[in-house]
């Protein structure tokens, strides 16, 4: 064993703490603590906090993301069926207008009596 | 004081003045629904209209789609019957006494003593009173009713529309002035 190697086992034997040494450790712990703002603190205190916020914010933007979805799904389903009512009424609009038209001409053959016209 | 008189005065007159405007669907008339064989009804206001129209982006819709965007409703009852004598004249002026001038003027009215069938066309001139402000048309013959109101703004080249591409052939309003002439003989 050479000299390097007595000075290092030499440094690294064990040694008992000094009186208090465990007291003091315990006194700078609380201090500390006590010095750290109260939302540090929470969250030091409770780590899972991270998580559950995490996935509190995840299932939150998820699910605005499908009630989007689905709200435009049941819009444009809305939207298809009033565009049919639309084009029914308009082509129900014209063959009337259509009609009165026809009436209009029977007019002048004498076939109907017209108080009014186009 | 009588500003504020005025002003609530102003209020009903206009809001009299809106009341006096719309046309209502008859309640009897849907009564109709239960004797009819076949039954059309369309009911469609603001909203349903606007989103109708968001979504007619198909080709040939665009036409269709600027004149939905003008109206504020779109009303349609018809119903077609077995026989004969299902409606009664008083279902009709239910929906004609609301049609009074000087906001409505007829434009047309056709009864034919033959086959029976009658058709009315109303329109209503807007505030400036230089572009047709809403249609009603009421076309009955002894086997059919049908009424249609669209309440909004149309011009000439709707109603020519109307008449050609949607479906249905097309109306000749550029034969107005010959028809007119033709019924005051």
């Amino acid at each position: 064993m050479n000299d390097f190697e007595e000075q290092l086992k030499h440094a690294l034997r064990r040694r008992d703490p000094s009186e208090g040494f465990a007291d003091l450790v315990l006194t700078r712990l609380a201090e500390e603590r006590s010095q750290r703002p109260v939302g540090e603190r929470a969250w030091n205190l409770w780590p899972r906090l991270r998580w559950v916020s995490a996935m509190a914010v995840l299932i939150l933007v998820v699910s605005g993301v499908v009630y989007k979805v689905r709200e435009r799904h049941d819009e444009e389903i809305e939207a298809r069926a009033a565009k049919q009512q639309v084009m029914l009424a308009l082509r129900i609009t014209g063959s009337k207008l259509r009609i009165a038209k026809q009436k209009v001409k029977a007019v002048e053959s004498g076939e109907a009596k017209t108080e009014n016209t186009l | 004081m009588k500003r504020i008189g005025a002003v609530l005065a102003l209020a009903l007159a206009i809001t009299l003045s809106e009341s006096a405007q719309d046309v209502k669907m008859p309640v009897d008339l849907d009564k109709l629904a239960a004797k009819a064989s076949e039954t059309t009804e369309v009911t469609l206001t603001g909203r349903m209209l606007q989103l109708a129209a968001k979504f007619m982006n198909d080709e040939g819709d665009a036409e269709a789609r600027e004149m939905v965007k003008k109206l504020k409703g779109i009303y349609v009852r018809s119903f077609q019957f077995d026989k004969t004598g299902e409606y009664s004249e008083a279902d009709v002026e239910s929906v004609r006494s609301q049609l009074k001038s000087p906001l409505w003027e007829k434009v047309v009215g056709v009864r034919s003593k033959r086959d029976g069938e009658n058709a009315e066309i109303y329109f209503r001139t807007d505030n400036s009173g230089t572009q047709i402000g809403g249609l009603v048309i009421i076309a009955a013959d002894p086997k059919e009713l049908t009424i249609v109101h669209l309440d909004g703004r149309l011009d000439p080249n709707d109603l020519d529309k109307l008449g050609g591409d949607f479906g249905v052939p097309r109306l000749d309003t550029s034969a107005r002035g010959k028809q007119a002439k033709g019924a005051s003989r």
